[in-house]
């Protein structure tokens, strides 16, 4: 038989079906507590390395998906003793999503905007609240998809989603964005 | 810092809630996920366990001939180990008999031992 260039490893084949399958889980539960897109990916890439260093280790991992979770969590949360929060700042992103000097055209300009009240208002809502809302919103998760990733009841998603948008809803119109009832 | 006007929203919509709300999160979710998705960050492939584990059975199976190899042959040059019974000396010898067999003897020659 005649060798490949580059041998086939099963490993990095497992790997990478895992990365296909859930880093966009990873990255959308780092993003809800961090809001910030670039610090998310960071801590999603940390978290699939850390899955192949144990692997390397030759522990077995039984349920990779719950494994990459809740290492994910633990990672956004040590995240908070880290330099981006030691230096007090916070990257362009969360800062309203506004970048004054670009010359926008008008509508850029408007989205721009819509989504920094958005931003804001997203930032008041519970941790909880946003880890359902990007899931839903961002990769177009149905309920059961919601309850499998977040390891709750899908009566629970249905009744946190409805609450958190209503939240969410209520928030921009505190803002004076609504005032129609 | 925004010096931009606000509210860029429609208040009006916001107040119909559900579907401009789900509209404008669907928008802003998906603006935030990077495009195109990265690739995973490069980790060194794993080491293969089995031929790990293959070398170092060769390894200890080489190790085990040379220490056998070398015990043997120490052994079998080891000086002083006898290959026939150790004839006795002194008086011991005197009681026994110890010439050789006649046929043993050249003839015309003095016995090998006297009495």
């Amino acid at each position: 038989m005649k060798p490949s260039p580059r041998p086939a490893d099963p490993q990095h084949a497992d790997f990478e079906d895992l990365y296909r399958r859930y880093s966009r889980e990873v990255w959308a539960l780092a993003y809800a507590r961090w809001m910030n897109a670039d610090t998310a990916m960071d801590i999603a890439q940390e978290t699939f390395l850390r899955l192949w260093k144990q692997w390397e280790t030759g522990e077995a991992i039984v349920n990779p998906r719950a494994w990459l979770l809740r290492v994910a969590r633990n990672l956004a949360e040590d995240h908070a003793k880290s330099a981006f929060r030691r230096n007090g700042t916070h990257p362009p992103q969360t800062m309203n999503d506004v970048r004054g000097h670009d010359p926008a055209p008008h509508e850029a300009l408007e989205r721009a905007e819509t989504f920094a009240q958005l931003r804001e208002v997203l930032e008041e809502l519970p941790r909880a609240d946003r880890e359902i809302l990007t899931l839903r919103y961002a990769l177009d998760y149905e309920t059961n998809q919601i309850a499998e990733a977040l390891a709750i009841n899908p009566t629970a998603v249905h009744m946190r989603l409805s609450r958190a948008r209503q939240r969410l809803a209520e928030r921009l119109k505190a803002q004076g964005v609504g005032q129609i009832p | 810092m925004s010096s931009v006007v606000r509210p860029p929203v429609d208040p009006a919509r916001v107040g119909r809630g559900g579907d401009w709300l789900d509209e404008v999160l669907r928008d802003f979710f998906r603006s935030e996920m990077p495009a195109p998705w990265p690739a995973p960050a490069r980790a060194t492939p794993l080491p293969r366990r089995t031929r790990v584990s293959h070398g170092r059975f060769a390894l200890a199976a080489s190790v085990g001939l040379l220490l056998i190899g070398s015990l043997t042959m120490a052994g079998a040059l080891r000086p002083g180990v006898p290959d026939a019974p150790v004839r006795p000396l002194g008086a011991e010898a005197k009681k026994k008999d110890l010439r050789l067999p006649e046929k043993l003897v050249p003839k015309g020659n003095a016995p090998a031992v006297r009495p």
